[in-house]
């Protein structure tokens, strides 16, 4: 063809449709509403993609500066939505992922747009629903869709007074939820081949029982406390028998000692970080046969044990030992459990207590 | 458990590949099963292949994706994924005419990852753009009549303007 004229040819045009729908998944759907002014082909194409993500910002939101109102925003994505559904009269329902990231501050008028989008999203089938509304109570049916494999949840009020059922969720992410105990155990049994739970400042004491299928576990506190029992939090782990990875960051613990004890684990990332209010590990006590990465960010006077003959890489934090303070041996000694390694990587977070360090 | 991170393990297999243009390549096995394609062709001929013919894929865009096949034929340590990062970005920072041309290999050939990461670099390129800019930088033209034009910038052209 047309080689030496190349650069003014308009090859994106005519990639395959499922291509096209590629790109789309990356971008927010204001984009390809614009992209819809281009062309016939991008009209199509962008009312027919199976990937909507709205971004609402009361705030600057580059390049869309016209957009900063809610009410515009929400009048923008209406349309868009009545565009689809007359679409869709024609194709068939059809829609892979659903996200809503949206800042504004919601009436019930608002609430009930979000409402709409939702059950609109669960009629065609969405497989992926990723949520950051803040003060907006999830509707029920989406804790009864048989289609969800990908539930991300964020600043959503969290009510489920009895149990779930997502037969086919695979990944739930709960982040800085508004939710109870109850709530969190009812929704998280209705998930029975979930292979990844992520829960960060679940809003709530943890007390639930967790498929058996579940294959990555990540815990995490950032500003308000996970709060938990040593005693779960140690049989949760050992009675997962699929369990690959665990990662788990904590401000201060709520307890002095910890186990984990796991055949199947991986990898394994416990970062307990150094809090004036909270405790650290004293002692942590780690029998994994079969791991292979190790990420343990730690005061350095905890007394661990370690039984990892699998073990191939590992990443040593040591934080904040003061007034712990430790020695050169001390040090030596620790270390001498990872002699083994193909890689290890040694990070000091406090270089004043180890200068000795720079002798060696 | 550890896989090797050299990849060149002794016993590593050759496979052959043909282009469109009737160039053959010998190429690690490792390699090209990233390739779901060639992957579930291999299995289907099992040790009687003589040359795998991909029709959809010129020499050039070969090479291409085979670069990247060698690249990614070992699994990532956990420690070795930001120099990864730093190599994949400055792979899919090419010229538009060959981007697409590996681009369609890539889905031709199955590879996800690699998709992946053509399809985010197209993404970029449209991003942070007004649809003039947008049209100029693709080559799009408008096929719009003025009365299907007019609609539209009612309905939502003045959230660009």
């Amino acid at each position: 063809m047309a080689e030496d004229n190349e650069t003014n040819v308009d090859r994106i045009s005519k990639l395959p449709d499922d291509v096209i729908y590629h790109i789309f998944s990356f971008l927010p759907t204001i984009y390809l509403l614009q992209m819809s002014l281009l062309s016939k082909r991008w009209r199509l194409m962008s009312v027919s993609t199976p990937f909507i993500h709205w971004i609402g910002r009361s705030c600057d939101y580059y390049p869309f500066k016209k957009l900063v109102k809610k009410r515009d925003f929400f009048n923008t994505a209406n349309n868009n939505l009545e565009r689809r559904k007359l679409h869709m009269q024609v194709s068939g329902p059809h829609i892979t992922s659903l996200k809503y990231d949206i800042d504004y501050i919601l009436n019930r008028k608002d609430r009930r747009r979000v409402d709409d989008w939702l059950s609109f999203a669960i009629q065609s089938e969405v497989k992926e629903l990723d949520l950051r509304v803040q003060l907006y109570t999830l509707p029920e049916l989406v804790l009864n869709s048989c289609s969800i494999t990908l539930l991300k949840l964020n600043q959503l009020k969290l009510e489920v007074p009895s149990v779930s059922a997502l037969p086919s969720l695979k990944v739930l992410c709960l982040k800085y939820v508004n939710s109870d105990a109850k709530s969190l155990r009812n929704l998280i049994s209705g998930c029975t081949i979930i292979e990844y739970l992520k829960l960060i400042d679940a809003g709530t004491s943890l007390d639930f029982d967790v498929s058996k299928t579940l294959k990555h576990l990540r815990l995490k506190r950032e500003y308000r406390s996970l709060g938990f029992t040593k005693q779960w939090l140690e049989g949760l782990v050992s009675g997962l028998p699929l369990l690959e990875s665990f990662d788990w960051i904590l401000h201060g613990a709520e307890f002095d000692t910890i186990s984990i004890h796991s055949h199947s684990l991986k990898s394994l990332s416990v970062r307990n970080k150094y809090s004036a209010s909270g405790r650290v590990f004293t002692e942590a006590s780690i029998r994994t046969p079969n791991l292979t990465f190790l990420h343990f960010e730690f005061v350095f006077k905890s007394v661990i044990s370690i039984e990892a003959p699998n073990l191939s890489e590992a990443k040593l934090t040591l934080t904040h030992m003061y007034p712990y303070g430790a020695s050169y041996d001390d040090l030596m000694h620790f270390l001498s459990n990872f002699s083994d390694l193909k890689k290890l990587v040694l990070v000091i977070d406090s270089t004043q207590d180890f200068r000795f360090l720079s002798s060696n | 458990m550890a896989s090797s991170t050299s990849g060149s393990s002794s016993s590593s297999k050759v496979v052959k590949i043909r282009s469109s243009d009737n160039e053959n390549f010998e190429v690690e096995e490792a390699a090209a099963a990233r390739s779901e394609t060639i992957k579930k062709l291999l299995e289907d001929v099992g040790d009687d292949a003589d040359v795998i013919p991909l029709p959809n894929v010129d020499a050039k865009t070969l090479v291409k994706v085979m670069e990247w096949c060698k690249k990614h034929m070992d699994d990532v340590d956990e420690l070795n994924k930001e120099e990864m990062k730093t190599w994949d970005a400055e792979f899919v920072d090419m010229d538009q005419s060959c981007l697409y041309n590996v681009l369609l290999a890539a889905n031709f050939l199955n590879i996800k990852e690699l998709l992946d990461q053509l399809t985010q670099k197209v993404a970029d390129m449209i991003k942070g753009k007004s649809p003039e800019e947008i049209r100029a930088t693709f080559n799009i033209k408008n096929d719009f009549t003025p009365e299907e034009e007019a609609e539209i910038r009612k309905q939502n052209a003045w959230a660009f303007e």
